[in-house]
């Protein structure tokens, strides 16, 4: 038996999370979250710096994501890499990434590696090295960057103007990675304005996650960050986001791609939202698997399709659902009549009660397994202290998804995925 | 040395490091200790009369049950001329069966929140199956339901074919697919390794009934390479044994399999320069042979793999995308079969930097034997392979898939337990020597150029004209 690779459950009788979960804050603002569990000798930390592009002015766009670049560049004890390198050398994983609302650094270590983890988290938020040799070198890694998720994908340049075509709201429009021509033409005075503003104590949470003794956890951090000055991050504001107009349309055509496709988008309350579970249990009774509402009708029945997908974004402010599907030449008429239909018939009768036990099945063990690790622990408690103000509401999700009825989703899909409200983003194959 | 450490010293290990501190140090705080990961003996493990071993272990932290059951052959058994034959039934495998039709097979497996799937690569067949413990048993009353009676309806094959058929066209798009496809089909050409994907030409050829006789014979039975199958989880061993027993036990196991797994891979130096007019990157893949999964030098190829390219501080990354700009990532890394294995290296490149950067991905390659490796370097990675191990073995699917590759090549249990062992104790000097005992690079390797041909081929001119073919995707 590998006993040691399988982590623990966290699980109750019932099945569902029963994290125990400390949180206390640093007199400088820290935000710290501590989940202890003894029975692996790893742990996952999770640093999570409320900024996202979001937070980005014109003149700012895509800084969120450089810094993601720009952590790894060196401090005042930590040279060029080194953050990886020292990690690296002692069997531990550390990466991060940049959404629309937040920046998360983590760090998977063996148990004992701890305070390394800690102490290079303290010394690149409390002096990193904002210089301008390190602003250039990653303007190219980011542009390298671009050009291998974007430019030369299919469908990545969809992935950048389905928000532009979605959110009336800038501060969600524009992409996370931003563009070519703001990133050269930034300079190293707003980059680091950009960097005092946000990346402090005060705007931020640490979660560890995994076999760590609390007193000693608690000291390290104590010392490696309690004297990082507290900052004043401008605080992440509203966003509003208007009400459909009406369906918004566009096409774009794709060199990359070899098949058409089509993104279609509804604005949707925020993660946080009282409907969030009822558009959750919808978004699997569609697009989840092999049996899912909308795979079986374009797939498999009217076979205009290969790839189809609904989900939903999970932003901290108004969110998207989104159905994509990648589906047969001159099929697009087709392809938005039966994805129509199939909204219709929700609208109408609703979902059967077997679809939602299925959502509900599928939702307990993906979440089953994803808790399997101290890592993704660890992010989902930042992320749900982030959306919720309570990391502990983890523990309460699949209460909430239990809770939902064959009626909510049925008034979910009516309030939400009107026809007349997509945006819906065609792509055409190109020469 | 380092201290290797077992899980239950391993809290107390932690307890070593330094108090709260007045001031911030300016050195790192490290600890020495390793965590080495512990492999326990499965709680059944024995042979049936037919040749299907049952390999199951216990695990009652996680509510949640996974098994995998592998029969020899996979795509070594295709026909001759029919590749592809046994990734398409993996497919179509799940697609109905004598009880139920796709969309009611899907609704049940579903339904219990849980997934079953098949696969077919270059030396196995293998069913996948996942779900909550409590639904375990029910999950195996589909698996059997699937082995015994799996229908393959001639209308969900035609459904499959055309569905693969724009698949196909769609993952083509990839300009690294298009690579790494390349590379294997030309490193492994004629060999089951080879058949990376399906290709049209089958897929506009297959017929129901060769579908059917392929399952029969290379899935319903027990071929001489045996069978195996494994599961971890939240259940009682004796009584799960005792179920898939009757379930497996009546597989007949005839034989017959002409399998062609023993196949030499070429080692003739190519470059392929596959051919995206107006691409925006260069996918550049170079790859060579190496030996196979018990391989005698594998952990040190493993450990020169590593320094090459195994991560942000590796020398491909740091010299391609941290010292030159050139690429937002560069990795490698070693897949390995039965009786033979590919090392391979893999990055995106703007175009008129692409022979520049293949160039110097070549050099870095090279230099491990020319140059040599530090103590310090090699440290580095035999520490984070140690430690890193757990990490990335940790859930439950990780820990069954490990065990049963070591399994499905001939290896024990314990396979693991010596490997790790092993990497903690190989010097510079040998890794070095495996660098320098393969074939020099520029002997061996495959060079697979995705991107505009037109502006790619004029910065070739370092390797040898006569080498150089262009291809379309």
């Amino acid at each position: 038996m590998l006993s040691i690779l399988v982590l623990s459950a966290w699980l109750a009788a019932a099945g569902d999370p029963s994290i125990a979960v400390e949180r206390l804050t640093l007199p400088n603002g820290l935000d710290v979250i501590l989940a202890p569990d003894s029975r692996v000798p790893t742990v996952g930390v999770a640093l999570l710096y409320r900024v996202g592009s979001r937070d980005e002015t014109a003149e700012q766009e895509g800084f969120a994501h450089l810094f993601e670049h720009m952590m790894f560049q060196g401090s005042a004890h930590v040279g060029k890499m080194e953050h990886f390198s020292w990690l690296e050398r002692h069997g531990a994983d550390v990466n991060a990434f940049t959404t629309e609302d937040l920046t998360l650094y983590h760090e998977q270590v063996p148990a004992p590696q701890l305070q390394l983890a800690l102490w290079l988290e303290a010394d690149r938020m409390r002096s990193l090295a904002v210089t301008p040799e390190n602003l250039r070198n990653q303007q190219d890694t980011v542009l390298e960057e671009m050009r291998q998720r974007y430019d030369n994908q299919p469908y990545g340049q969809a992935r950048v103007e389905l928000p532009r075509l979605a959110y009336s709201s800038w501060a969600y429009a524009h992409p996370v990675i931003g563009t070519k021509e703001r990133l050269q033409a930034t300079t190293i005075d707003l980059v680091r304005a950009f960097h005092a503003s946000w990346y402090v104590p005060s705007n931020a949470t640490l979660v560890l996650s995994g076999s760590f003794d609390r007193e000693q956890a608690l000291g390290w951090i104590r010392a490696y960050f309690g004297d990082i000055p507290a900052g004043k991050a401008p605080g992440q504001v509203p966003i509003a986001q208007a009400a459909p107009a009406g369906p918004r349309g566009a096409t774009l055509t794709d060199k990359n791609a070899k098949l058409p496709a089509l993104f279609l988008a509804w604005n949707v309350p925020p993660t946080s939202a009282p409907e969030r579970p009822a558009l959750e249990v919808l978004a699997r009774v569609l697009g989840d698997g092999k049996s899912g509402r909308l795979f079986q009708r374009l797939v498999k029945s009217d076979q205009v399709a290969v790839h189809v997908d609904a989900a939903l974004e999970g932003r901290a402010g108004p969110d998207l659902f989104q159905v994509t599907v990648m589906h047969a030449p001159g099929a697009r008429a087709a392809v938005l009549a039966a994805v129509a239909d199939e909204l219709d018939k929700v609208r109408r009768d609703g979902v059967t009660p077997e679809e939602l036990t299925r959502a509900q099945n599928q939702a307990a063990t993906e979440l089953a397994y994803m808790l399997s690790s101290n890592l993704e622990r660890a992010q989902m408690l930042a992320l749900y202290a982030y959306w919720y103000g309570d990391p502990q509401k983890l523990n309460d999700e699949m209460a909430w998804l239990r809770a939902v009825t064959v009626a909510d989703v049925r008034a979910a899909a009516e309030r939400f995925l009107a026809t007349d409200a997509v945006a819906r983003l065609a792509v055409e194959v190109g020469e | 040395m380092k201290k290797l450490l077992i899980l239950a010293a391993a809290l107390a290990l932690v307890a070593c490091g330094a108090a709260a501190q007045a001031t911030f140090p300016e050195v790192p705080p490290t600890s020495d200790d390793v965590v080495a990961p512990r492999f326990a003996v499965p709680s059944v493990d024995r042979t049936l009369p037919n040749g299907v071993r049952l390999v199951l272990l216990e695990e009652h932290s996680l509510p949640t049950f996974d098994f995998a059951f592998y029969v020899a052959g996979g795509d070594a058994a295709d026909p001759a001329g029919r590749r592809g034959l046994g990734t398409l039934v993996a497919k179509l495998a799940t697609e109905g069966t004598a009880r139920r039709t796709s969309v009611q097979l899907a609704s049940a497996v579903e339904g219990l929140g849980a997934s079953l799937s098949a696969s077919s690569d270059a030396e196995w067949f293998g069913f996948h199956g996942r779900s909550l413990a409590s639904a375990s048993g029910e999950l195996l009353g589909l698996f059997a339901e699937v082995l015994s009676g799996a229908s393959f309806p001639a209308d969900e094959l035609a459904k499959a074919v055309d569905r693969e058929k724009q698949a196909l066209k769609a993952r083509r798009a990839q300009p690294m697919y298009l690579g790494l496809r390349a590379l294997y089909e030309t490193v492994f050409a004629g060999c089951p390794q080879g058949t990376f994907d399906l290709d049209e030409a089958f897929l506009d050829t297959v017929t129901r009934d060769e579908v059917v006789a392929h399952y029969a014979r290379a899935v319903q039975n027990v071929p001489p390479g045996g069978a195996l199958f494994v599961a971890l989880g939240d259940f009682d061993a004796a009584a799960l044994a005792a179920r898939v027993e009757t379930l497996l036990g009546r597989l007949p196991h005839e034989g017959g399999l002409g399998l062609t797994v023993r196949c030499t891979p070429s080692t003739t130096p190519q470059v392929l320069l596959v051919d995206r007019p107006g691409s925006a990157q260069s996918a550049i893949v170079v790859g060579r042979p190496v030996g196979g999964f018990s391989d005698a030098r594998r952990v040190e190829l493993d450990l020169a793999d590593e320094v090459l390219g195994g991560g942000p501080s590796r020398r491909l990354f740091v010299r391609l995308r941290e010292e030159l700009g050139l690429t937002y990532g560069a990795y490698s890394n070693v897949q390995r079969y039965q009786a033979s294995g590919l090392w391979s290296a893999a990055l995106s490149t703007r175009t008129e930097k692409t022979g520049e950067a293949l160039s110097e991905l070549l050099a870095v390659a090279r230099g491990l034997a020319e140059k040599g490796i530090g103590a310090d370097e090699l440290a580095v990675a035999e520490s984070y392979s140690v430690g890193s191990f757990v990490l990335h073995n940790a859930a439950p699917g990780q820990v069954l898939s490990l065990l049963a590759e070591a399994l499905r090549n001939g290896e024990a249990p314990d396979f693991w337990t010596r490997y790790i062992q092993r990497l903690g104790a190989v010097t510079p000097a040998e890794v070095v020597q495996v660098a320098r005992e393969l074939a020099p690079f520029d002997e061996a390797t495959t060079v697979v150029i995705v991107g505009d041909a037109k502006a790619v081929r004029p910065q070739l001119d370092f390797l040898p004209a006569d080498r150089i073919r262009e291809v379309t995707p």
